[in-house]
């Protein structure tokens, strides 16, 4: 892979007897947005804290941004920015305050400071609330804020840990346009945690999906829909019955049919269509009403993982 | 790292000082206390003696102490408590900045709220009594208890910081440095009444006589002693690891 940002080899973690972060390889590419997925407690979490030299790995080794993360995290401290588990937001400040705070660490000079500042909450629509205590403000309000100071010093590299976790349909979806029309305005790389696999379809062109420590799977998300099965159809309608469903599974085309609450649940085979199965239905006596054609999610590769590695 | 230190001091008094509120009252209620109190009340009362009265010196040094215990306790403890803590260790400042300007600010607020009551008694003792000449207190006093003011507000910023660091809550942090703090004060009372007569009398005889002078640079070298030791073991427990799984 061209030129990496992330690079971890068998990173691996304890806590006394538990094991967090199982001998971990991942690589992350410059300019992508690499969705890290898995459950709650999968080691998500602990991994950033690796990443970004908050907590010394029990083996392995980890490099960001061509830095050693246990022995040059100042480096990576430096080019890259953080919205952590909680948004770490001075409730007691304003928000102009919050974001003067983090110009002032990140040595932006005054002129520059007073300009970003306003750029940044102009982008989230948080300029003319500027003024006020944050502590008063909404959970959606905050995390926008706490997306906007991870992005004041320009990072290269931003770290996500699930930012629109609490967050009410309305505001996550705000946020997620708001967070992804910046990042693609300042081209950074970012690496997002999240255990909302929708979330990670919609934003992420590589993924990584963990659990219990260990990592399960990793590539482009087509890549993994593959893995968890071909084209999915279900189909409306009436006069559905096991025989029906004993001649589907027998065509070459099919990979699985079922019936599932008066619906019938078709998964072709790669690069087979639905149309020669429409005169087959119909020759049975099927009245067809409606024919949905999908993909499988991450959702459904995540639940094919989960099922693989329950398995062996 | 100077910068970096002031940012610290910069946000921990911001903090501190909106902590009460923003209103026009309430800034008016925190500086209006002790202007009335220490420019006004204790000077017009004290009459032309109060700048040869060493309380008029004491008490203004040591009443800050209790707002540095306040900062201090709130320093990590808080932080934690409010979950800032860390995103402040993800950023680009180093231990040594967020360590030492958390404790500069708890030092120099004790250090500022001292010089600015004690000039606040000043320009009331010579407003109410000065009879067309300046009062003054003497220099080599007023030296003396600000070096020795320094000394105490930084034991007592490293001693709460120590404990900041290892407590989970700000009242926590709170508890652990009054109870502290109160031990160390009765303790010095009955070791002082538990002393022979003679001991005491010779060592109030060194506190006000003509060796006064020896007996705070003694006084001076032991706290200073006390200072490294705590920023020491402040230092060696300042982790960002173990600040992380605490």
């Amino acid at each position: 892979m061209k030129d990496v940002v992330v690079r971890t080899e068998a990173l691996t973690r304890d806590f006394q007897k538990t094991r967090a972060v199982d001998a971990l390889s991942i690589e992350v590419a410059r300019g992508t947005v690499f969705g890290f997925l898995g459950p709650n407690g999968s080691g998500k979490t602990t991994t950033i804290r690796m990443l970004l030299g908050l907590l010394e790995p029990t083996s392995g080794k980890a490099e960001v941004l061509g830095f050693d993360a246990s022995t040059e995290s100042e480096g990576i401290r430096l080019r890259s920015g953080a919205l952590l588990e909680h948004p770490g937001i001075y409730e007691r400040l304003s928000a102009a305050d919050n974001l003067e705070l983090y110009g002032r660490i990140w040595q932006l000079p005054a002129s520059e400071r007073r300009v970003r500042i306003k750029q940044l909450l102009e982008s989230f629509g948080l300029w003319d609330r500027r003024k006020e205590i944050v502590g008063t403000w909404s959970r959606g309000m905050k995390q926008k804020l706490a997306v906007a100071r991870t992005m004041l010093h320009r990072p290269v590299l931003i770290f996500l840990d699930e930012p629109t976790a609490g967050l009410d349909p309305i505001a996550a979806n705000d946020l997620r346009e708001e967070l992804m029309t910046l990042v693609h305005r300042e081209g950074v790389t970012v690496f997002l945690t999240t255990h909302n696999l929708t979330e990670a379809e919609r934003l992420c062109s590589r993924v990584a999906v963990i659990r219990q420590g260990r990592l399960l799977a990793h590539g482009h998300p087509d890549e993994l829909r593959a893995r968890a099965g071909g084209q999915k159809v279900e189909i409306v309608g009436r006069g559905f019955s096991d025989q029906i469903v004993a001649t589907l599974r027998n065509r070459p085309e099919i990979r699985s049919a079922a019936i599932q609450n008066s619906r019938l649940l078709i998964e072709l085979q790669d690069h087979s269509g639905v149309s020669p199965l429409i005169p087959v239905l119909l020759g049975a006596g099927v009245e067809i009403e409606e024919i949905r054609k999908g993909r499988a999610t991450l959702e459904d590769v995540f639940l094919t993982l989960v099922e693989e590695e329950d398995r062996s | 790292m100077i910068r970096d230190v002031r940012t610290m001091i910069w946000k921990e008094w911001k903090e501190f000082l909106v902590q009460g509120g923003r209103s026009r009252k309430g800034r008016l209620f925190t500086v209006g206390i002790p202007i009335a109190i220490f420019g006004i009340f204790i000077p017009w009362r004290a009459g032309p003696g109060y700048v040869n009265n060493l309380g008029s010196l004491i008490v203004p040094a040591l009443m800050p102490l209790l707002f540095t215990m306040a900062i201090v306790s709130d320093s990590f403890a808080g932080e934690r408590e409010r979950h800032t803590l860390e995103t402040l260790l993800a950023s680009r400042l180093s231990d040594e900045a967020i360590l030492f300007g958390k404790l500069a600010a708890a030092v120099l607020f004790a250090g500022g709220m001292f010089v600015f009551m004690m000039t606040l008694g000043l320009i009331g003792v010579n407003l109410a009594h000065s009879d067309g000449r300046l009062l003054l207190f003497p220099l080599n006093r007023v030296i003396a208890v600000l070096v020795l003011d320094f000394l105490l507000a930084a034991f007592v910023s490293a001693a709460g910081v120590l404990v900041s660091l290892r407590a989970a809550t700000v009242r926590q942090a709170m508890q652990t440095l009054n109870m502290g703090f109160m031990v160390m004060m009765f303790g010095s009372l009955f070791g002082f009444e538990s002393l022979p007569a003679t001991w005491r009398a010779t060592l109030l005889r060194r506190l006000s006589g003509e060796n006064s002078g020896q007996t705070l640079f003694v006084a001076a070298l032991i706290l200073v002693l006390l200072d490294v030791a705590l920023l020491t073991s402040v230092h060696t427990r300042f982790r960002r690891a173990r600040l992380i799984l605490d």
